[in-house]
């Protein structure tokens, strides 16, 4: 079961890397672009070295300031984008990987094929569904170590107030990440078993699971960085705990005998 | 000694109908049964049953004494199932399928399933869902077998063959039973194709079993009487099916003939005869030896 998980989504799982690339890329030209913008903002105000470059507007209409600092706004708001696409790498794994795990073979009804052979059908769901879920859950931890690298390089050098951790995208770093792309990654699978025969269980996974996972994260994010953990562990309980019962109905839904 | 097959009174209703009722049948380890009907009548609804993929709504089945159940191992282990849409990965290649096949059964035959599969000139390095649907079928097939399992639950193994893959299938059939001692209970429309190789037929129709028995036993309790038309009076409940063409008519009867005068001509029909007038008559069920059991008693099998 294995084999066949990875043999029926090497190409998907190309198109992800892919997007991960991407991602990184652009994580390492938007960082370059805005440590060269704040060099250049830091030579442009060293005649006035009291003016932060990130928090108020320079004094006066000097356009030698006006220019470098409109550069690392700009470049600011390249990495916002940035961490747009980030932030639906979760919810897209389950998409992409979690809901087609059943759906697809129910649509092509090689269910009947798979369920025929001599693995129970429960054994066959979990080893398929961890076979996605570990290597995923791994990636996505080395990528919110890349993640916390990068927003640490665009904040640190200049950046006022509430230190790293604020900054840092809650939904993609610390234990969140993992327990995101778990629920994720059941949301998807369950929604591909049950809502496949009334509507199309992609969008359903993408829209509905990629909301309730920024709701969670919102809900448990601390506006203050002393409570940032306890935000983070209390997110990713309630992320575990969603996916137990998630995974529990699709195991219900499998050993029904309707094929 | 264990069927490989009892049923008790097996239903499964879809919404408002029945797809299959009142199903009572016991298949003995070893031998071939083949299951015909028309279109509809519920063969491949009994095989799926039997295989596990679908819930019975009314009555038991079991398998080798257990009851069937698709969440049990040593269930899955015993039966081989060949679904009628023949489902494969079809952007696995040839030898990646058998690749599945072996990695999801302990009891898994390599050799034997590419020795096939070479005999076919099926390209290993195609992708399945390049192939033709025959080859597709036939690998189906193989999956199946490859699996050794004591009961092959075969839907329609014959469509979609040409004749020279339908002799290779035959023969294969023929060659588990007598290696391995297996079971097959297999579908068909076309009587003619089980004929040479079944112990037991079973005739479906309109969700019901209508004939069921021994090839042997179906033959000799089944009677063509030829006659002149106007004194055609027998029990009716015995006519099967009764053709007159100008002054003669022909009766297919079931049970013993009695006595006839002169004027009648008593002939032998051949299963796909019977066959054919239990289709013209679906709402006939057969009167003799409990109808729809498949009763089997060792005189029957020696």
């Amino acid at each position: 079961m294995i084999w066949i998980t990875w043999r029926r989504y090497r190409v998907r799982l190309v198109i992800v890397a892919m997007y991960v690339l991407v991602l990184i890329v652009f994580m390492i030209i938007t960082e370059h672009a805005f440590q060269v913008a704040v060099h250049k903002c830091v030579q442009a105000l060293t005649p006035n070295v009291h003016i932060n470059c990130s928090s108020a507007s320079p004094v006066g209409p000097d356009t030698k300031v006006m220019r470098p600092f409109s550069r690392v706004l700009r470049t600011e708001s390249h990495a916002s984008q940035v961490a747009i696409g980030i932030l639906f790498l979760p919810i897209l794994i389950g998409s992409v990987f979690g809901t087609p795990l059943i759906a697809s073979e129910m649509d092509a009804k090689t269910n009947r094929l798979a369920w025929s052979q001599s693995v129970t059908r429960t054994r066959w769901f979990l080893t398929s569904w961890l076979t996605l879920a570990i290597p995923a859950v791994s990636a996505m931890s080395l990528f919110a170590l890349i993640v916390q690298w990068w927003v640490t390089h665009i904040n640190a050098s200049l950046f006022s107030g509430g230190g790293l951790n604020q900054q840092l995208p809650f939904e993609i770093s610390g234990v969140v990440a993992i327990a995101y792309t778990i629920f994720a990654l059941s949301f998807g699978v369950c929604v591909g078993i049950l809502v496949r025969r009334f509507v199309s269980p992609y969008p359903v996974t993408f829209l509905i699971g990629g909301y309730v996972g920024s709701y969670v994260c919102e809900e448990n994010r601390y506006p203050l960085n002393t409570h940032y953990w306890e935000g983070q562990w209390n997110a990713a309980a309630i992320f575990l705990a969603m996916s137990a019962v998630l995974l529990g109905l699709t195991v219900v839904a499998v050993r029904r005998w309707r094929t | 000694m264990v069927n490989a097959l009892e049923t008790s009174d097996l239903g499964r209703r879809y919404m408002l109908h029945w797809g299959l009722r009142n199903c009572t049948l016991q298949i003995p380890e070893g031998s071939i049964t083949g299951l015909v009907g028309p279109n509809g009548a519920g063969k491949s609804t009994l095989l799926r049953l039997c295989a596990g993929m679908s819930r019975p709504s009314a009555g038991s089945l079991s398998v080798f004494g257990q009851t069937v159940n698709p969440n049990s191992a040593s269930f899955l282990a015993k039966v081989g199932y060949l679904d009628q849409l023949r489902p494969l990965y079809k952007q696995l290649r040839v030898d990646e399928t058998l690749k599945f096949a072996q990695k999801m059964n302990p009891s898994w035959d390599q050799s034997s399933a590419v020795r096939w599969l070479e005999e076919l000139n099926i390209p290993f390095d195609w992708k399945v869902g390049l192939l033709s649907v025959g080859q597709q079928a036939q690998i189906a097939l193989a999956v199946c077998m490859g699996k050794r399992p004591n009961l092959m639950l075969l839907d329609e193994p014959f469509a979609s063959l040409d004749p020279l893959a339908r002799r290779g299938v035959t023969q294969i059939i023929l060659d588990s039973v007598a290696e391995r001692q297996s079971t097959v209970f297999l579908s068909s429309h076309i009587v003619s194709e089980l004929e040479p190789i079944c112990d037991y037929l079973i005739v479906l129709s309109k969700s019901e079993v209508q004939l069921a028995g021994t090839t042997e036993s179906i033959l000799a309790n089944h009677h063509v009487l030829v006659g002149p038309a106007e004194s055609a009076s027998f029990d009716s409940a015995h006519v099967i099916s009764s053709v007159t063409t100008g002054r003669q008519t022909t009766l297919l009867i079931e049970g013993e003939h009695g006595r006839v005068d002169d004027s009648w001509q008593v002939l032998a029909p051949d299963l796909e005869e019977i066959f054919l007038g239990y289709l013209a008559n679906p709402n006939f069920r057969q009167t003799k030896s409990s109808a729809g059991g498949l009763q089997v008693n060792e005189e029957d099998r020696s």
